[in-house]
């Protein structure tokens, strides 16, 4: 006598609802992992926006002759490349990588760039030394070299 | 023949009880995941609302604004004001110290701070778009005399505003008469009697910190003491104060 299978309706239904459970499990974690990666390239960013504004601020407000050297991150969270604007005329400080970008209010209008206009710091993924300087009540930021060892990096 | 089919085991009350259970331990871990990222997001909202309200109360008490004397660009236009040859707020007094380079920072000017005043009661948006440079938060800055008694808007000199009532968000009220002030009293909101606050204000009950600023300008003259404050805010229920102490500088003609 044959007999007959005992699993297969049952088995269906309950393979079915584990992968629903799955799937909705799934979609779940990486709605989460997706909001909270989002978060936390938001937050760094920000951070490193902040820091640059607050060198330039902190040069603007020292004097004509003071430089510093800081340190910036080669990249953001998760291995992104990013770019550093400052525009002429404008008392902001931008930070843009891929589509996003943020921006910072800065307390002067004199800022300027020894690198080539429009004034704009690309990260390669190494972390990358620059010079803030007040000279003349003009805020400069350029690539004069690395920091020197006693430097200590903003980030 | 009829072959007799044995109740399937798959189906039972244990995988029902286990898929339950699975299901429970999944939605709290998923609520208390979305709970504490929507907390962690919270103090990063505070933290950028703090750093936003710092930095420009700082701005404003320690730049003179750009150009440097921004006061003196704004022109009439029709009933109100013409302000757009005004790049950037400052209060800070222009004046320079003998021997020194800088600016005299936290010392500030009545005749920039009156201006202000006029403009963030005039046009709050554009007034919000210049000082905050950007949309994401809303702010109210709040001028009261640090000791109680003392009036220190009083008798400054405005070279720039000849006649002028200038009225404060809270009502109080400026008079200004042949370039000096006089201040009147009485407006609707009795407590602040001595305060002058313009901007979207709201009770700072909410607030989520309050720091203050005990740098203070050293400068050998009797001078009015004034509490410059800052409340900057994305909503009521998330809320920073700042304060930045400065001198009011009076001028003379």
């Amino acid at each position: 006598m044959t007999s007959k299978a005992q699993t297969s309706v049952e088995f269906m239904v309950v393979l079915g609802i584990v992968l629903v459970i799955f799937i909705i499990m799934g979609i779940v974690i990486f709605q989460k992992m997706a909001v909270s990666s989002g978060f936390k390239l938001e937050s760094h960013g920000k951070r490193v926006l902040y820091s640059i504004a607050e060198n330039i601020n902190e040069m603007a407000s020292v004097g004509d002759g003071y430089h510093k050297c800081v340190t910036l991150p080669g990249e953001l969270y998760g291995g992104r490349l990013y770019q550093v604007l400052v525009y002429p005329d404008e008392a902001t400080v931008f930070l843009e990588t891929g589509d996003m970008i943020w921006s910072a209010p800065i307390a002067t209008m004199n800022v300027s760039c020894s690198i080539a206009p429009p004034c704009a710091l690309n990260t390669t993924g190494t972390p990358i030394d620059v010079w803030v300087s007040n000279e003349g009540g003009l805020v400069v930021l350029g690539n004069h070299g690395p920091c020197e060892r006693d430097w200590i990096g903003i980030w | 023949m009829v072959t007799k089919m044995d109740k399937g085991q798959l189906f039972t009350w244990d995988m029902v009880f286990g898929t339950t259970l699975f299901m429970v331990v999944l939605l709290m871990v998923a609520y208390l995941w979305d709970s504490t990222v929507s907390e962690i997001q919270d103090a990063e909202i505070i933290y950028d609302i703090g750093w936003h309200a710092t930095m420009l109360s700082e701005a404003l008490v320690r730049t003179p604004g750009a150009p440097d004397l921004w006061e003196k660009t704004i022109v009439p236009s029709g009933p109100t004001w013409d302000y757009s040859n005004v790049l950037m707020f400052g209060f800070a007094d222009t004046q320079q110290l003998i021997g020194s380079k800088n600016i005299q920072d936290r010392l500030i000017d009545p005749d920039k701070t009156l201006w202000f005043i006029r403009m963030v009661s005039e046009d709050y948006e554009l007034a919000r778009a210049m000082v905050l440079r950007t949309g994401r938060y809303d702010f109210y800055v709040q001028f009261k005399c640090r000791e109680a008694g003392v009036d220190c808007f009083r008798n400054l000199y405005v070279p720039t505003i000849k006649n002028a009532v200038i009225t404060c968000d809270n009502g109080f009220v400026f008079n200004v008469v042949n370039n000096w002030t006089s201040v009147s009293f009485g407006g609707p909101y009795g407590p602040w009697l001595d305060t002058c606050i313009v901007g979207l204000y709201t009770t700072p009950s909410g607030a989520g910190f309050i720091t203050s600023s005990t740098k203070n300008a050293v400068f050998n003259e009797p001078i009015n003491v004034t509490e410059f404050s800052w409340v900057n805010q994305r909503s009521f229920d998330k809320a920073v104060e700042i304060k930045a102490v400065t001198y009011m500088k009076p001028e003379f003609t």
